[in-house]
């Protein structure tokens, strides 16, 4: 796991560096899982993280292929069985270890260890050699469409030993949601010390140092005075969507300010899916890479408040998804007039979803969609799979936000978007496309970044920002 | 295909739809194309939808697919006969 501010601080101080980490590991299990994951750690550090109390956050230490040999030799030998495997399976583990690790360990914990280590396919393996992973994702793609395999796309495509350029290439032929999850993540996930951002009790002084070392977050984060970073501008960029740092600052503002109607699909077959709907804008297309990228599932979503509903479009989708098995799924029912509606009506909404033909509903046939559809599918349907009514209420991370931060934050957030279009899957996805036009849309953007926004090279973008400058009074 | 041949369409598979509504359609297993044109000619004959010329083709499938059964039954019903 990197984290390039981590990195600069090391740089600068080693002392102020130690701090940090100290302070991030104070945070709680899952920031100090991240720190123990980090592929650079002082000494002093990886001992006290040894010692952790929660087992998750030791497993990550082991696995960690930065861990010194001196603590891998503690971790073989670790009261957590799953603690001892990774040890054993690090790279860096030594024979002692082995031996170690062996007798502390039944010899059913021994034979569950090497049938593990057996275990990993070289796809997925981070330490298969670059050049084997480029062999088998080009072997894959010299293949027609309809031969090719998913599961190794994705596997390969979430391998961070993968190279760069092949990365480009898999990008271009993604069409399904584990691969786009697959590519956009690349192994690392949110950098470990964005954890000081997502927690309510990071001390100021934490937050500070982060932001003058140039994290993204910063430019987020109200009143603290946030640097040009000089970093990887699409690296900052998926880490403060993967944080959703973005999200809750962009989306829960307009949201709030009435611009946009929060949206939460569940959907058990595709994924769920959040996304915000401004009215006659299209701000990201549906079933599509950002859809599942930005939005989706998360579990750390406090600051929205979900109700189960049904919409009209999804009993739509719901009576068109089950369509092909509809003898199956009404296998118990009479074959009788009020049987032969419904069927007749989730076989139209199925000719229509998935076959994109035109059907033009009469009167009475939304009449009958509203009797008989609506009531069905709200029996029959899983839970899963309903819409929810989206409310947003108040955010555990209050300095957190878009409308308060400076003008030079929001300026610099806005460049850093309108540079990681220089990443394939920022540019091919419409990721960066869709938060400008947030930013376009967001009633405390500066008047300076619309006039910029107006000249952008993506037509939704200039759109966007054209439609707000014509509504605004006195332009 | 015009509005009214679409209709007209409709009007005889939903007659053949009506005539095997029973669990031996169930158990027909029909791919989906046709299925889907069984419900799109009900749906016609209730007045339900516009009767579009794109949906002749699902029509068509549907046509043939309940014939084919038709024909199919006769046949068992005949080897019964035997």
């Amino acid at each position: 796991m990197s984290d390039p501010i981590l990195r600069r601080i090391a740089d600068h101080d080693a002392e102020e560096l130690e701090a940090c980490l100290h302070a991030i590991v104070e945070l709680g299990d899952e920031a100090a899982g991240g720190i123990a994951a980090l592929d650079f750690l002082p000494e002093a550090v990886m001992r006290a993280l040894a010692g952790h109390a929660s087992s998750d956050v030791r497993n990550a230490l082991a696995r960690n292929r930065a861990c010194s040999s001196e603590v891998l030799s503690r971790l073989a030998v670790d009261p957590d069985e799953w603690v001892r495997y990774s040890a054993v399976r690090n790279a860096n583990a030594s024979e002692q270890d082995r031996v170690a690790f062996a007798l502390v360990s039944s010899p059913s914990e021994v034979e569950r260890a090497n049938q593990l280590k057996q275990g990993i396919p070289p796809e997925s393996d981070p330490a298969t050699l670059p050049e084997v992973l480029r062999n088998m994702a080009e072997g894959e793609l010299s293949k027609e469409a309809s031969h090719r395999d998913l599961h190794l796309r994705s596997a390969l495509g979430a391998n961070p030993a993968l190279p760069e350029d092949v990365v480009d290439q898999l990008v271009q032929v993604a069409g399904y949601r584990w691969e786009w999850r697959s590519l956009w993540g690349r192994g690392d996930w949110i950098w470990p010390s964005t954890y000081a951002f997502l927690s309510e009790k990071a001390p100021e002084w934490l937050i500070a140092l982060l932001a003058r070392h140039g994290h993204p977050a910063g430019l987020l984060h109200r009143g603290v005075t946030a640097v040009p970073s000089r970093l990887d501008p699409a690296g900052a960029l998926r880490d403060l969507i993967n944080s959703e740092l973005l999200v809750r600052a962009l989306w829960r503002e307009l949201a709030l300010a009435g611009v946009v109607d929060l949206v939460y699909w569940n959907d058990s077959s595709e994924g769920d899916q959040f996304f915000p709907r401004a009215n006659g804008l299209e701000l990201m297309d549906s079933h599509s890479a950002v859809h599942h990228i930005v939005g989706g599932y998360s579990s750390t979503r406090e600051w929205i408040s979900n109700v189960d509903s049904l919409e009209e479009y999804s009993v739509f989708r719901l009576a068109a998804g089950g369509f092909e098995d509809w003898f199956d799924d009404h296998y118990d029912e009479a074959f009788d007039d009020d049987s032969l509606g419904l069927f007749a009506l989730c076989g139209v909404a199925w000719i229509s979803e998935m076959n994109y033909a035109t059907v033009g509903w009469t009167p009475a046939g939304r009449e009958a969609l509203e009797d008989v559809l609506w009531d069905s599918m709200a029996q029959r349907a899983d839970s899963d799979d309903f819409d929810t009514e989206v409310t947003v209420v108040s955010s555990r991370l209050p300095a957190i936000g878009y409308a308060e931060t400076s003008d030079s934050q929001k300026a610099q957030l806005t460049e850093l978007i309108r540079q990681s279009r220089r990443d394939s899957r920022v540019r091919t996805w419409g990721i960066a496309d869709h938060f400008l036009m947030c930013i376009a849309l967001h009633p405390a953007t500066p008047q300076l970044i619309r006039d910029q926004l107006l000249v952008d090279s993506s037509e939704d973008v200039r759109e966007v920002a054209r439609m707000v400058m014509s509504a605004q009074p006195g332009t | 295909m015009s509005e009214e041949e679409i209709r007209l369409q409709a009007t005889r598979v939903a007659g053949l739809l009506r005539e095997s509504w029973s669990e031996e359609l169930a158990d027909a297993e029909l791919e989906p194309n046709a299925m889907g044109g069984l419900a799109l000619a009900e749906a016609l004959r209730r007045g339900w939808i516009e009767p579009d010329p794109s949906l002749g083709p699902y029509l068509t499938a549907a046509e043939e697919a309940v014939a084919s059964l038709q024909v199919d039954g006769r046949h068992d019903g005949e080897a019964d006969d035997e």
